[in-house]
């Protein structure tokens, strides 16, 4: 079921009545409704896959159990990695087994031994690595003693498959989300109007800017070979803004639907094309992800604390590992790479914390200086999403070559007036809105309620406009 | 929360009522649309007192020329529309027949493979029910032919068209093609091997397909309503070049024992295939101008070998 899909909206509204109309606002009774509707939810995609969810959230949720029981420390630990290893193979043989097989067998044949793959002919469960790694928190926090153990299955099973983050985040932490199912959710009309508006910002950001974006993205990205350079950067700009309006917007959408329920989830981004350098990027990109890795794989890895060079080093696995946790592809490695590349200089000129304030803070127009930064920025996150969005690494290499061929200095041949249009007034609203959690949030307290019923009733007549087709969002396949 | 339901409840019916009232301009190129269906469906009452009404799908409009029906004094019209089948059969049956003077002696009626599949009548990619002279709503569309999941994309669609309708004038459409081959498009495109890889994912989806006893029975209906109102139906079937090869097993000998049933309540004709060569089609269904030439002939041969339909025809060309 997706979040743009007409059984989403009538989904939404009878577990929206059904869940406040619960007596007494018991929350073992809001949580059990929780769960019933996150597992139907999921069903819609594949209810075979409803065994896989259920079974690791089981086996987390008993691991968890015995860890923290335990006293000690070599059984806690031996625990801790069976459940790492158990958590992980399922997202190996699921999204990676392929890809691996494929790449030995490639290699083998790079030195003449003929070989044949094996291939295990099996589909991506959805929001595989989404829960994988919320499991993985719990058992990780639970192991360093960070937080208590659930008592509760039901509570647990709706931390892990909560449906509007289910399928693709944010990807949440048990101190965050468990102590929030542990209390009776009572309703709040002002937290309900701020999540519809969220919502209705998110369905904005997915239908008319994504949806809009990839036409003119996946036609250039496509046919590459008939573009002129000055086409292809605007395809790669293009696909910058699919990618954020998709996923930022789905995750606009899961917030607002959580807070319907009373439920606050972690903000997953926070306006990254308005960065200044690339470390603010990744401060303000899918924050979910990035702080995973900070507190699950940077730290314990050393961090920054162990010298430049160890640093350099686990900036560099840490990006490596993000890039393939989005897909089994060189595509992913190379991106997480260039990124990595990007932000060493960063950490060696000790760099990498200057931006940590909102740019151009209670000012309209950023000063040139900033504009230029975020210029910058926001090429180099485009050059870095063309290896994201090519299907292969040659692909990526020649789509690359054909920009800076002869044809770089000529008028784009892709040149969509009426989106461009919606473009600029999308990025000023979100400009205007960059210091609250969510552009459209601004607006509650600058302008009049007659003004802003208009804003609403115009956003929702264009995205029913544009709402073609129910296309999927880009991080499911993820 | 009743007092949010109420403001969630008063917001979404003035969406509601915007896209409602806003839907209803669709329609407004309805004499600048250079569609052919359109085409079709604005011009077809002007043409009247036939002896022959020729309904059918892409098929149709690609296959039968009538004015070959014409030179031999049998008066015809194509009302072949994209997509078409029992459905939108009878919202163009009905409109015609209501706004002309005279019935036609005989309407032919298309049968295909795809007449009963899921891709027929797709109301929302061909929204033909906005083009009859009385149109008719989405929301009575889809509760005459259950189209409840496809009522968001209808409006959607809808609504989209009225914009477009309302910023933009266009040009008003010349006709006199349409009056000149009276339904019939013309396309002398050949197949080959790399239209046939471009055009296959969309048939490739056939394979799954069962056939829809509902169309069946539609089909059924329409014919015992025409025949009292002393219409003759005769059901015909054209060659495709490859379609059969994309359908399941089950599907097409399903498909053969409602033809068997109809061919004992109705004329049948179906065209032998072996007079098509691969340069009679222009796609992997669709029969090229080469192809309808073949199509006109063998169907007059048919009629002419009809004594029943041969005699109504003659009978009528004498008066």
């Amino acid at each position: 079921m997706l979040f743009n899909s007409v059984d989403y909206a009538i989904f939404l509204p009878i577990i929206f009545i059904s869940y406040w109309i619960i007596p007494n606002k018991n929350y073992v009774f809001q949580n059990f409704l929780l769960l019933i509707a996150s597992y139907f939810f999921y069903s819609f995609w594949d209810w075979r896959f409803l065994s896989l969810l259920f079974s690791s959230t089981v086996i987390n949720f008993l691991v968890g159990q015995k860890i923290y029981a335990s006293a000690d420390l070599k059984n806690r630990k031996l625990l801790l990695w069976l459940t790492i290893i158990f958590n992980l193979s399922l997202l190996f043989v699921f999204k990676y087994f392929n890809f691996f097989s494929l790449s030995f067998s490639s290699a083998l044949l790079k030195i003449g031994l003929q070989n044949s793959p094996l291939i295990l002919n099996v589909i991506l469960p959805v929001g595989i690595s989404f829960y994988t790694f919320h499991s993985l928190s719990y058992i990780i926090d639970i192991y360093k003693k960070r937080i208590e153990v659930e008592s509760s299955f039901i509570n647990y099973a709706v931390f892990v498959s909560f449906f509007p983050l289910l399928v693709a985040g944010p990807i949440e932490r048990a101190q965050h989300l468990l102590p929030q199912l542990r209390q009776n959710r009572i309703f709040d009309q002002s937290k309900a109007v701020d999540g519809l508006r969220q919502i209705l910002w998110g369905l904005f950001k997915k239908i008319v800017i994504a949806d809009n974006a990839a036409r003119y993205a996946n036609e250039i990205f496509d046919h590459s070979s008939i573009y002129s350079g000055s086409t292809l950067i605007l395809g790669a700009v293009f696909f910058a803004f699919q990618i954020y309006g998709d996923f930022s917007g789905y995750s606009d959408i899961a917030s607002g639907t959580a807070r319907l329920f009373g439920i606050e989830l972690l903000k997953n981004f926070s306006f990254p094309y308005f960065s200044r350098d690339i470390a603010e990027f990744w401060r303000r990109w899918h924050i979910s992800l990035t702080t995973w890795f900070r507190d699950y794989l940077y730290i314990p890895l050393g961090g920054s604390k162990r010298g430049i060079g160890i640093t350099i080093r686990n900036i560099i696995i840490v990006f490596l590992v993000s890039g393939i946790w989005h897909g089994a592809n060189w595509t992913f490695i190379v991106w997480g790479l260039i990124n990595a590349i990007y932000i060493i200089p960063l950490i060696i000129f000790n760099a990498n914390r200057h931006n940590l304030d909102i740019v151009s803070k209670g000012k309209f127009f950023p000063s040139f200086k900033d504009l230029m930064r975020m210029g910058i920025t926001f090429s180099l996150t485009v050059f870095a999403w063309i290896f994201f969005r090519s299907d292969n690494l040659s692909s990526a290499l020649n789509y690359i070559s054909i920009i800076f061929s002869d044809s770089f200095f000529t008028i784009p041949t892709v040149l969509p007036i009426i989106y461009f249009c919606i473009l600029i007034v999308f990025i000023l609203i979100e400009w205007i809105g960059r210091e609250e959690g969510y552009a459209l949030a601004k607006i509650q307290y600058r302008l009049p309620k007659i003004v802003r019923w208009g804003l609403y009733y115009t956003l929702a007549l264009t995205i029913c406009y544009f709402a073609d087709s129910e296309n999927q969002f880009i991080y499911f396949q993820f | 929360m009743k007092m949010f339901l109420t403001k969630v409840l008063i917001f979404l019916f003035l969406i509601l009522t915007t896209i409602l009232f806003l839907s209803e301009f669709d329609n407004l190129d309805k004499n600048s649309n250079s569609n052919s269906n359109i085409v079709s469906l604005q011009r077809k009452s002007s043409v009247d007192d036939l002896d022959i009404l020729f309904i059918g799908n892409s098929y149709c409009y690609s296959s039968i020329q009538p004015g070959l029906f014409n030179n031999i004094g049998i008066r015809s019209l194509n009302l072949g529309i994209a997509s078409a089948g029992p459905y939108f059969y009878e919202l163009v049956i009905d409109d015609y027949l209501s706004h002309v003077s005279k019935p036609p002696e005989a309407i032919f009626i298309l049968v295909s493979p795809m007449t009963f599949s899921s891709q027929s009548d797709n109301f929302v990619e061909y929204p033909i029910h906005r083009y009859l002279e009385n149109p008719i709503s989405n929301l009575v569309i889809s509760f005459e032919y259950k189209q409840f999941s496809e009522l968001a994309k209808l409006y959607q669609k809808s609504l989209k068209r009225s914009v477009i309708n309302i910023l933009l004038t266009q040009p008003v459409v010349d006709y006199s093609s349409f009056l000149i081959n009276r339904g019939f498009i013309k396309n002398d495109n050949v197949v080959s091997e790399e239209i046939i890889a471009a055009d296959k994912s969309f048939y490739e989806n056939l394979s799954n397909e069962s056939i829809d006893l509902e169309k069946i029975r539609k089909l059924e209906v329409i014919v015992k309503n025409l025949e009292t109102k002393g219409i003759r139906v005769i059901l015909f079937e054209l060659p495709t070049y490859l379609l059969r090869n994309y359908f399941n097993e089950e599907f097409l000998e399903r498909y053969e024992s409602v033809l068997t049933k109809k061919k004992m309540n109705n004329i049948l004709f179906r065209l032998d295939e072996t007079e098509f060569h691969a340069n009679s089609y222009r796609n992997i269904d669709h029969m090229n101008t080469t192809g309808s030439l073949i199509a006109s002939k063998l169907l007059i041969s048919k009629i002419m070998g009809n004594d029943k339909l041969k005699n109504l025809f003659s009978k009528n060309n004498t008066d």
